[in-house]
This record gives structure tokens, C-alpha cells and sequence, in this order.
């Protein structure tokens, strides 16, 4: 393997000095020459001398704690691509340096082929960065970001958790009722990586005919269909999965086999790892799928690093007149009517609604009204189903649930755990915010998911 | 001396690629974590909660080193001893700590008495 970047600089921060001396001999051995460090003190140093455009960095150090070094290079070099290593059962402490920004996190023990293609990977994007690609985005490309509208608090943060996610390397998990833009989210995180320029590919998981969904996303079916994967295709670029959870038991194993190796079917000795960013979108959190046996841990722990919860329409009442008026002309411009805008009234009755089904049903129910009746002004009366009743699902209403049926049959670690998730969720992915919410620290939360780790092993 | 628990191809691979530098250099850190440990377990030092975090730094090295060579019994005896935390008693603590070293103790033979090593 030659890697093309060779000569851009490398540092290596581990203190234990036989692995030091093992991963210098496996990058040497892939043409990287890295400048070695065995403390937080000699890493500072190297590094403000220096200035590696990637760094190897051991989470654990005798001096210092690696989040920190980590937070201060990128304070002083933000280009700097930062991978992170970690024992495996400290997955928890890789998730929160990837959301400080690291590039990539390794676990221990390190793979030879992940080690290098992660450094590889990290090298291509900080070349793209700094030579400006994906800086100059496309008007089209622009024009699909604006469309995904954030007025509401709710949206704006997604948006931040998007910005903060864009830049890493880590899977994303976008969880989201049908039609709350789980596919649009997708997008954004791609079109505003440093992948940009390069293809997002998407694969729906949940397809019924399990052998055409084995071609599409590895290109070999039991058949020896050899048609070009969704893998391959996605190289270099963001391979976007819906509902993983409902993948076979073999497919799933085939995903985890490509995830942990990073070799695809088609993959020849001696290939480079196949460069992909995973993102994953299911309605709810595929734990569930967990507890019924039909999701793999392993895959779910792989998939689920960076999770990103959307709000369904309702949740979002400040957002829905300018998706509406966006969806009101490209419909009536693809079915050739005049419609301009939406009445004061019209507008009120569409933010009533409970909206079940999300952008989707807005979207029908425009395209219904559009269809029926002529613009220029859409108008309550072009909108008959519409309820005339308040929606008792507007944000401040609150929903009342039946706790005793929802949580009947679950032990109180599955209740905690349950709890715990989902205001990691209602949180947009933060660990600190959702330790505030239940009135704990957030080092119980790390805790508690370094031992779901373990038990998953 | 316990036959330790090792996949023994990985560790042999590993030096392959390292060399004599690098079976030399895991051996030497693999005994100094065995005597770090030995020195909390067999002193007069009292393994409390700080001298127990002092312990964990050990325990988290050695369990890099051991999961890197495919030491899977070592990797589980490092976690076990990592989870006690400072909530047991002194003699669960040193008795978990034994534990590590008797294990360690095997690696280390392992790797200085190679059956492989002037083949």
C-alpha cells in the first residue's frame, strides 16, 4: 500500500512504548514517517513545532487527559485531523472526543488496515480543507440546504448538532418519525462534510426481496450478481442506511464485517480500506429491535455513535409556514398552476394540525389542494379534511402517556437505560444537557454507557 | 506457572513484523506493569481508593498491551480488576490484583521463552 500523501506530517501520542514502537512500525511500513510522542508535555510541544496536519492521539496519557490535548490543538490548528485511540469498553470517552471535534476514534486492539486507512482518510480530507474544496459550494447545493428550514428552537439546534457532526468522520444515527426529513438531514451532514464533492449514496434496508438488497449494498448476491456495490459506489463519500435494524442476521454480520475491516466483497489483497461515512436513520432507536433479537449489538453499537433526534412537524409550528409556502410553489409549478401564497387563515388551519405523517402529509394535502382548485391565494376552503379543532399536539400541550402500559414488562435497568436515551435524544445528542435534564452528572452517563458496552460484548 | 490464555499467532505475528526490538520492548513493558502491581499488592502500602487509582493507570496500560497481543485472559482479568474500584475490601482488591500478576507472570514467560523463538 502507497499511500499518495506520504510526505504530509504524522503525529504519533502514545505512552506505552511497545505500542508506540508497533503502530510506528505498521505506518512506516505504510510509507507514513510519524513523529512520536509519549506524553501530553512532549505531544504539546511537537505539535506547536511541528504542526502535523494528522495526529494518532491515545486518549490516556500520564500527564494529561487526551480530551484536553485534543481540545487545545484544535483551538490553535482547527485543520488539524485528529484520530483518537481508546480501549475498547472506553467507547463512551471516543464518542465525547468525536464530538470535540476529533476526525476518527480507533479502538484498541488496532487492526492494521483500520489504523492506515483511517490515517489515509484523514489526510485526503485535510488536503480537501485546506485546498478548499467543498468550500465553494454549488448554487444548487446551496439552494437544497436552504430548504431545510430552522426557525424553530427545536430545528436550530439539529442544525448545530449538524454542523458538529459534518465535521467528524464518526456514524451518525438520525432518528425521526416518517416524514420528519430523516433523508434531507442526511443530506445536509453530507453536503456540508468535506465530502461534499464527493457521492452520497442511500439503501433502504427494510427491502423486502433480501437478494437484490444484498447486490445493492455489496454487490454480491448469492447469485453472483457482480454488479457494482452501494459500498463501492459510496467511496469517498457518505453511504446513508435506512432502518439497518431490519437487515437479515447475515447481512447484518456482512455490514459488521466491512464496518470492522473495512474491506468490501470486492476488495482485492492489499486494497486500501473502503472509505465510506456511515449515517443510519430509523423512526425510533433500533434498540428496540435490540431487545426483540433482531438487530445485531455489535452493528448497533457501530452505527449508533453520533445520534441526532429530529422533531416531528408538530414539535416545529414556527417552521411550517415557510415549508409550506416552499412546498405550494414547486408543486404548483410542477402541476402548472398559479398559486402564490397561502392566506392568513389557510396558514392557521395547516399549523392546527396534528400532522401524523409529518412533511409527507403536508405535503399531500397541498399537492391535493393544487391539483383541485387555482391559485393565485390558497384559501381554508381549498383545505376540506383539515380539522377546524386546536391541535391538542402543539408544543406546550403536554402529552399525556400512559406510563404504566408503556413501561409494563421492562426491568428498572431497561427503564433507566430507556430513560437515559431518550434524553440523550430530546437533547440533540448532548451528554452534558441531558445529564442536567435528569438531575445527574454526566460522568454517571458515561458510566452507565461503558457498561452497556461491556454488556454487549 | 498458569499456561496463559494468549492467541499465541497473533503475538507471534506482531513480533514477526517488530522484530527482536519489539518483543523485547512489550516484554519490558509487561514486567514493569507486573511489578508496579506487585509493588502495590505485596507492600505495606495500603491499596485505598488513591492507591488504587494509581493501580487503574496500570490496569488501563496493561489491558492495551494485552488486548493488542491477543492476552484474552489478561484483558479480562484487568477489567475485573479495573471494575472493583475502591468499593470492595483491601483483601478482594490485592486478591484481584494476584490475579493480573500470576497472568501477567505467564505472558511474560511466554514471551521470553518463545517456543518458536531460534527457529
Amino acid at each position: 500500500m502507497k499511500p499518495a500523501k506520504a510526505k504530509l506530517g504524522l503525529m504519533l501520542v502514545e505512552d506505552t512504548p511497545s505500542l508506540q514502537m508497533l503502530y510506528r512500525t505498521v505506518l512506516k511500513k505504510a510509507g507514513y514517517d510519524p513523529i512520536c510522542a509519549s506524553t501530553g508535555a512532549e505531544a504539546q510541544a511537537l505539535f506547536a513545532a511541528e504542526r502535523p496536519p494528522v495526529v494518532l492521539l491515545d486518549l490516556v496519557l500520564p500527564d494529561c487527559d487526551g480530551l484536553t490535548l485534543l481540545t487545545e490543538m484544535l483551538a490553535e490548528a482547527p485543520e488539524t485531523r485528529v484520530i483518537v485511540i481508546t480501549a475498547n469498553g472506553s467507547v463512551a470517552k471516543a464518542v465525547q472526543a468525536t464530538r470535540k471535534g476529533a476526525f476518527d476514534f480507533l479502538v484498541k486492539p488496532l487492526g492494521d488496515l483500520r489504523m492506515i486507512g483511517a490515517v489515509a482518510n484523514a489526510m485526503t480530507e485535510y488536503q480537501s480543507i485546506t485546498q478548499g474544496a467543498g468550500k465553494g459550494m454549488s448554487h444548487a447545493i446551496r439552494s437544497r440546504q436552504d430548504a431545510f428550514v430552522a426557525q424553530s428552537e427545536p430545528m436550530r439546534q439539529v442544525t448545530t448538532v449538524i454542523d458538529a457532526v459534518a465535521r467528524s468522520n464518526a456514524p451518525v444515527f438520525i432518528i425521526g418519525a416518517s416524514g420528519s426529513g430523516k433523508a434531507a438531514c442526511a443530506e445536509m451532514i453530507h453536503l456540508r462534510s468535506s465530502r461534499a464533492a464527493k457521492p452520497l449514496i442511500q439503501v433502504d434496508c427494510g427491502l423486502p426481496d433480501t437478494q437484490a438488497l444484498e447486490a445493492m449494498l455489496f454487490g454480491t448476491g448469492p447469485q453472483g450478481d457482480t454488479s457494482q456495490s452501494a459500498i463501492q459506489r459510496a467511496k469517498g463519500g457518505t453511504l446513508f442506511l435506512r432502518n439497518p435494524q431490519k437487515l437479515t442476521p447475515l447481512l447484518q454480520a456482512r455490514l459488521l464485517s466491512v464496518l470492522n475491516t473495512g474491506k468490501s466483497a470486492e476488495s482485492q489483497p492489499g486494497d486500501a480500506p473502503v472509505d465510506i461515512r456511515i449515517i443510519s436513520a430509523a423512526r425510533r432507536d433500533p434498540l428496540e429491535a435490540i431487545r426483540a433479537g433482531e438487530m445485531e449489538e455489535a452493528l448497533y453499537y457501530r452505527l449508533f455513535v453520533l445520534p441526532l433526534t429530529l422533531p416531528p412537524l408538530h414539535a416545529r409550528p414556527e417552521d411550517l409556514p415557510v415549508i409550506a409556502a416552499q412546498f405550494l410553489l414547486e408543486i404548483a409549478q410542477q402541476e402548472g398552476k398559479q398559486f402564490k401564497r397561502i392566506t392568513p387563515e389557510a396558514l392557521a388551519l395547516l399549523q392546527a394540525q396534528p400532522w401524523e405523517g409529518n412533511l409527507h402529509e403536508l405535503r399531500n394535502v397541498l399537492r391535493q389542494a393544487v391539483v383541485l382548485h387555482d391559485g393565485p391565494d390558497l384559501t381554508p376552503a381549498m383545505l376540506p379534511h383539515m380539522s377546524r379543532e386546536p391541535n391538542h399536539a402543539s408544543p406546550g400541550a403536554p402529552v399525556i402517556l400512559d406510563l404504566d402500559t408503556a413501561l409494563a414488562g421492562l426491568t428498572m435497568a431497561e427503564i433507566e437505560a430507556r430513560a437515559i436515551r431518550a434524553a440523550i435524544a430530546r437533547n440533540g445528542g448532548s451528554i452534558p444537557r441531558a445529564a442536567q435534564e435528569l438531575d445527574i452528572a454526566p460522568s454517571t452517563i458515561y458510566r452507565k454507557r461503558d457498561d452497556w458496552e461491556k454488556n454487549a460484548h | 506457572m498458569v499456561e496463559p490464555r494468549l492467541d499465541t499467532a497473533l503475538l507471534d505475528s506482531l513480533v514477526e513484523m517488530g522484530g527482536e526490538d519489539l518483543r523485547a520492548q512489550l516484554l519490558a513493558d509487561l514486567q514493569n506493569c507486573e511489578t508496579a502491581l506487585k509493588a502495590l499488592c505485596f507492600s505495606d502500602q495500603q491499596i485505598v481508593p488513591g492507591a488504587m487509582s494509581g493501580a487503574a493507570q496500570v490496569l488501563h496500560t496493561l489491558r492495551g498491551l494485552a488486548m493488542t497481543i491477543g492476552a484474552t485472559a489478561l484483558v479480562r482479568n484487568c477489567m475485573q480488576a479495573e471494575e472493583l474500584g475502591s468499593a470492595v475490601g483491601r483483601e478482594t482488591l490485592v486478591q484481584s490484583l494476584v490475579t493480573v500478576v500470576q497472568e501477567c507472570a505467564s505472558v511474560c514467560a511466554y514471551l521470553e521463552y518463545r517456543p518458536d523463538r531460534d527457529a
